[in-house]
């Protein structure tokens, strides 16, 4: 008995080892990182620029924010925390934080900064010398988030997770400034080129990659990081009643503010607004356990553009709804992106010639 | 379209292509790591037990996930409503007369805020106030902001002012479907609730905002007599 469970232990963790080292260490196609750094990048460069009108009455002297608060806030909530509305817990300032934007002088110093931040995140979506603009991008994405918390909402957090993993692999090997200069200056010899255009070149591949184990570390980390979001949202969905009896979307639709669309219409036919809302608890629980399956994944994406493309308007959560979509793009295979590409490619630029996808076994 | 499998796409042999088996465990190591502490902060920060609270605390737990803002739970906002108050919209008024009783007045968010999401800043920065109103400890900080912005660089001396918080909540499915226009107004005043009321005035030589006591209770014109909490 005893030699029969040490040997489903020995099995067990022989099986698990196994599956964790495929899993993780798999060396993957770095193209895969590429749709999405230039996501988030856009996203990031978005949600900073939006700052640009507001930038002094947020942030300057006398401004709605000043840091005192900010540190004062912090300390005063913290013995009050559990009697606060959890909407707003999420977003108070953190004990551990820190943003350059605390430490400029003048409104002059602020105004620099700013458009400095704004030209990494544009140097980091281009994917130019993204090993270092990826990371220059989360100091100063998280340097916004941090000097006004308050200001924050459902993006950030996606946001925030999805750029720190883009760090850690090579995000700028593939449609991105740095694949035109590798292209140009390859260091590896390169397969000959194809009469195809060196700017198809460029935006269809690195030449002569091969598998990155760090990109599969990043994508494998993207992928699971929103597993664990879409479990979350599903379950706390579960725990209120307006999503059980089917009110929910109701909610959304009818907070008068927010809306981009007004679809209180489907007032007249609540039945309707119950199915939406059982579906999107639906479509939130069966994300995270129908996406690792490889038949299922294809409609478990396109269901969630579906999704995402109809909350958007009816709750004005337009940057949350297309980060989600943004984060998604890490469970799309990267050969059927770079074949889509490819076409385009084709198609603009009248490459008569296939484009070499060097190292894509 | 495929979906993507690291796992498939390259090698179909065990360990080809993979980092020595030092450098696996080294980065196992710092995975099991992360998402432990993802776990822990997701866990302390909706409703925390004395456990991961106490986890939370333990140096560098907290400072990794507050710096990278990787704590939250993915809970109460992310569910997008639970069907209460707090989900409702928050708007901020303010009024602010000088010496010369020239009189600047404000409300955000605005419709006129482009894009939208700048007018989402501001609703959600509207609804801290509205949310911080009902804890007496943290009520006014940021209506204390609110007022000094707003005040510019007027002597403080000779400001008068009101701000006030609203809650503006929004139709059932009846109302919505009412016949009657009037019930069906997703704007009309029946609708607005004050949850932060409070003058704005000078103490001490410094701008204060003094919270009207009486909830519920709209904040009077500037200049006209109210009881103030001190």
């Amino acid at each position: 008995m005893t030699s029969a469970i040490l040997d489903y232990l020995n099995t067990l963790c022989q099986v698990f080892g196994r599956g964790w080292n495929r899993f993780w260490f798999t060396p993957s196609d770095p193209f895969a990182l590429a749709p999405v750094r230039i996501g988030a990048g856009l996203m990031a460069f978005y949600l900073v620029a939006t700052y640009t009108p507001d930038l002094e009455t947020f942030f300057g002297h006398k401004g709605l924010i000043p840091v005192e608060s900010l540190k004062s806030l912090e300390l005063q909530a913290r013995n009050v925390r559990p009697f606060l509305p959890p909407t707003i817990r999420e977003t108070l300032p953190r004990g551990s934080r820190f943003s350059y934007l605390d430490y400029l002088p003048n409104d002059t110093g602020l105004w620099a900064a700013h458009i400095a931040g704004l030209v990494v995140l544009a140097l980091f979506t281009a994917g130019c010398f993204t090993r270092l603009t990826s990371i220059l991008s989360l100091v100063v994405f998280l340097s916004y988030v941090h000097r006004g918390p308050m200001l924050t909402a459902q993006v950030e957090p996606i946001l925030a997770f999805v750029m720190l993993y883009l760090c850690l692999g090579p995000a700028g090997r593939s449609l991105s400034v740095d694949a035109c200069l590798a292209a140009r200056c390859p260091t590896e010899p390169v397969a000959p080129p194809r009469q195809s255009s060196s700017m198809a070149r460029a935006c269809a591949s690195v030449p002569q990659f091969s598998g990155s184990v760090a990109a599969t570390v990043a994508i494998r980390l993207i992928q699971v990081h929103l597993t664990l979001v879409y479990a979350m949202m599903g379950i706390g969905k579960l725990a209120g009643e307006v999503w059980w009896n089917g009110l929910g979307m109701w909610w959304l639709i009818a907070r008068p503010e927010m809306r981009l669309v007004d679809w209180t219409w489907l007032a007249a036919y609540p039945k309707l607004v119950a199915a939406w809302t059982h579906l999107q608890v639906a479509f939130e629980l069966g994300f995270a356990v129908l996406i690792w399956n490889r038949t299922a994944r294809p409609l478990i994406l396109a269901l969630s553009v579906v999704v995402w493309v109809f909350l958007a308007p009816v709750t004005g959560l337009v940057t949350f709804s297309l980060m989600m979509l943004v984060a998604n793009l890490a469970f799309v295979s990267p050969s059927w992106m770079r074949s889509v590409l490819s076409r385009r490619a084709k198609s603009v630029l009248q490459v008569d010639q296939p484009i070499q996808v060097a190292g894509a076994a | 379209m495929h979906a993507a499998d690291p796992a498939n796409s390259i090698s179909p042999n065990d360990d080809a292509g993979m980092p020595s088996q030092g450098v696996r465990t080294v980065i196992s190591f710092l995975l099991f790591l992360h998402f432990f502490a993802v776990a822990i902060g997701m866990a302390s920060s909706w409703s925390p037990s004395a456990l991961t609270a106490a986890v939370r605390r333990v140096p560098t737990v907290a400072p990794y996930l507050e710096l990278l803002w990787i704590d939250a739970s993915y809970f109460p906002l992310h569910r997008l409503t639970q069907g209460n108050l707090e989900d409702t919209d928050a708007l901020v008024e303010i009024e602010i007369q000088n010496a010369d009783g020239v009189t600047t007045q404000a409300t955000f968010p605005s419709d006129e805020m482009w894009p939208h999401q700048r007018f989402r800043r501001y609703a959600r920065f509207a609804e801290h106030l509205a949310g911080l109103a009902e804890t007496e400890s943290v009520a006014s900080l940021l209506p204390q902001d609110v007022a000094v912005h707003f005040a510019g660089d007027v002597d403080p001396k000779k400001i008068k002012g009101t701000l006030r918080c609203r809650r503006h909540k929004m139709l059932d499915l009846s109302e919505a479907t009412s016949s009657d226009r009037t019930v069906r107004d997703p704007y009309a005043e029946r609708l607005y609730e004050d949850v932060y009321s409070a003058n704005v005035r000078q103490f001490r030589g410094q701008i204060q905002v003094r919270k009207i006591e009486a909830k519920g209770e709209n904040a009077p014109a500037a200049g006209s007599s109210s009881k103030e909490t001190p």
